[in-house]
């Protein structure tokens, strides 16, 4: 039963973090930004990452995706998909995972656009990149990808450009584009921060949606605890580079060990009429 | 298509504008035309005549609708010196200077172009270096003077073209082609340094930008995110500069067309100049106003495809 059960777990498990440090070297002094973090992934959840602005929070996002390439840095530790160890094999097999099985959505949906090229390119481009369709089946999944994220008017936004957008739905195009491939990990950075709260309502909503439907696991990246308890089952709380606390969101929150947990729950501004 | 008619209507208008104030300032620093024609003895009666006759008495909006409409027709009047028509004199030198001109433009853009991007791609490696080095050599160096090196190295050394021996585009296309080459490459040096340094910047500026991460994101290779995404962007700022060097390259080659022997606009403008010759200067001045003012018209249209941003539909 037991030996049964374990296999069980690791064969949800996807992604797993161990003792990742990240070191940058561009100054006199090296600063170590993230220090011994650990992470693990399962299919299918949604795990939130909480912490001040600076507290490395988003440089562990950025390495889970691959997307610290800078060679004035020094990476340490493993960060390990399906058998690959992300953080030191070569672009070229970083590249098949990328957009493929990880896919990420960031802060700003305006500049995180390409400003000249039209929404359907865009979101198309992930498709081209990693499988071979023919142009109608491209365009079939557009379609069927744009409407998954609830736009209104799919045909329309195709042949926008992100200036012509509003910023719900610039951050509804970057899901899309996200989740083209129907990857197995959403990374998202910070996703509402730059959005209204009614629009941040409707965003959580759909990456709730998306998570129960496609069973995509889903690293949710934001300073804002209320969110994540919202959303998250299971949550990891940083600060100054290191975890401080981590847990079942229910758990860390009904009974926070950490001041600094503590502090950030307080911070929660509470609406008493 | 609304955006390009109206960059158009922009562009007659400033025609209209420039092409009058032209005509006005010369029709004030010229004299009077009565007494330069019939000379300081004539009677002040003759000179009336003259004027009623030539129509110098009207106002000077009807004068230049006058003038303009001729213009247009290609009588843009006499030369002073030469007693002949100031069409026959420059119809010929046209071609010469905007063949020049583009030459110097598309050597621009074929080694500009490349190197900016090389030098940006490869950042800091050992041939950016140099050729920043390099770069920075050459665009402190004038066309007059860069003219000068290239008649000694291409002309004496290398013996490429015979210096001063012009060969006219009515004889020998291919042979004329050969010669502007090496004045082309005078005036387009010093613009294909800025361009190089330009582009390079601007390209190393935008790979800072959130959709370059974006596009990493999805999976692209450095050359992908490179062509499919950070050119576009990248030429952008490039374009405007293109755009001011043609009509730098048209308005400003008379100094290298000195120095090579070449017949062009250039030329026959600094010696209707020195022999106040002015129905030709104007006529020059106007037609390099008519194209810079195109060159530029070309290029707003131009941005307008590239940055969608750009076109408005208001």
């Amino acid at each position: 039963m037991d030996f049964v059960m374990s296999e069980n777990v690791s064969k949800d498990l996807l992604l797993k973090v161990t003792d990742l440090n990240i070191e940058f070297l561009d100054r006199s002094k090296p600063s170590t930004v993230v220090y011994d973090f650990d992470l693990e992934l399962r299919a299918g959840e949604i795990v939130g990452l909480v912490g001040e602005s600076g507290s490395g929070k988003s440089m562990s996002a950025l390495a889970i995706a691959g997307l610290l390439s800078r060679k004035d840095m020094n990476k340490r530790g493993e960060i390990l998909y399906n058998g690959v160890d992300m953080l030191h094999c070569d672009r070229n097999t970083l590249r098949k995972i990328q957009g493929n099985e990880i896919g990420m959505i960031f802060q700003e949906p305006l500049t995180c656009l390409n400003p000249v090229q039209k929404i359907y390119k865009q979101v198309e481009e992930p498709l081209r990149i990693h499988q071979n369709l023919t142009k109608e089946e491209r365009y079939k999944k557009v379609l069927e990808a744009l409407k998954g994220v609830e736009l209104a008017d799919p045909e329309t936004v195709m042949n926008q450009y992100p200036h012509e957008l509003s910023g719900g739905m610039r951050q509804r195009v970057m899901i899309a584009t996200a989740m083209i491939n129907e990857p197995r990990i959403l990374i998202a950075d910070e996703p509402t921060t730059a959005l209204d709260v009614t629009i941040q309502a409707q965003i959580i909503k759909l990456l709730k949606k998306l998570n129960k439907e496609r069973g995509t696991a889903i690293l949710f990246i934001s300073h804002d605890l209320g969110l994540i308890n919202n959303l998250c089952e299971r949550v990891l709380v940083m600060k100054g580079g290191y975890i401080v606390e981590s847990g079942k969101t229910e758990d860390v929150f009904n009974n926070p060990q950490k001041e600094y947990t503590q502090n950030l729950i307080k911070a929660i501004p509470k609406i008493n009429i | 298509m609304k955006y390009v008619l109206k960059k158009l209507v922009t562009m007659i208008i400033t025609v209209v504008l420039v092409t009058f104030f032209v005509f006005l300032a010369f029709n004030l620093i010229s004299g009077d035309p009565a007494t330069s024609a019939l000379g300081t003895e004539a009677t002040p009666e003759r000179l009336a005549a003259y004027r009623t006759q030539m129509g110098l008495d009207d106002p000077v909006v009807v004068q230049y609708l006058r003038w303009g409409g001729n213009f247009l027709t290609g009588d843009m009047g006499t030369s002073y010196s030469y007693r002949m028509s100031v069409s026959s004199m420059i119809s010929e030198k046209i071609p010469v200077t905007l063949i020049m001109a583009v030459m110097s433009f598309l050597i621009m853009i074929v080694v500009a172009i490349p190197i900016g991007i090389y030098t940006a791609e490869h950042k800091d490696g050992v041939l950016d270096r140099i050729i920043t080095v390099i770069n920075q050599v050459v665009m402190a160096i004038p066309p007059f003077f860069s003219g000068i090196l290239i008649t000694l190295l291409f002309g004496q050394i290398f013996k490429l073209f015979t210096p001063g021996k012009y060969i006219s585009y009515q004889d020998d296309f291919g042979g004329f082609l050969g010669y502007m080459f090496f004045p082309a490459l005078a005036i387009a040096l010093p613009k294909i340094t800025m361009a190089v340094k330009l582009l390079r910047t601007s390209v190393l500026k935008e790979v800072k930008n959130d959709y370059v991460r974006t596009a990493y994101s999805k999976g692209n290779s450095s050359r992908q995110v490179l062509y499919g995404h950070v050119l576009k962007n990248a030429f952008l700022p490039v374009i405007t500069f293109l755009g001011m060097c043609l009509t730098d390259m048209i308005a400003g080659s008379i100094i290298v067309e000195q120095v090579f022997s070449v017949p062009g606009l250039g030329r026959i403008l600094l010696t209707s100049i020195s022999n106040r010759d002015y129905p030709v200067v104007m006529a020059i001045i106007v037609i390099i106003a008519c194209l810079v003012l195109l060159v530029n018209m070309l290029v707003d249209v131009l941005y307008g495809f590239i940055d969608p941003r750009i076109t408005p539909d208001d």
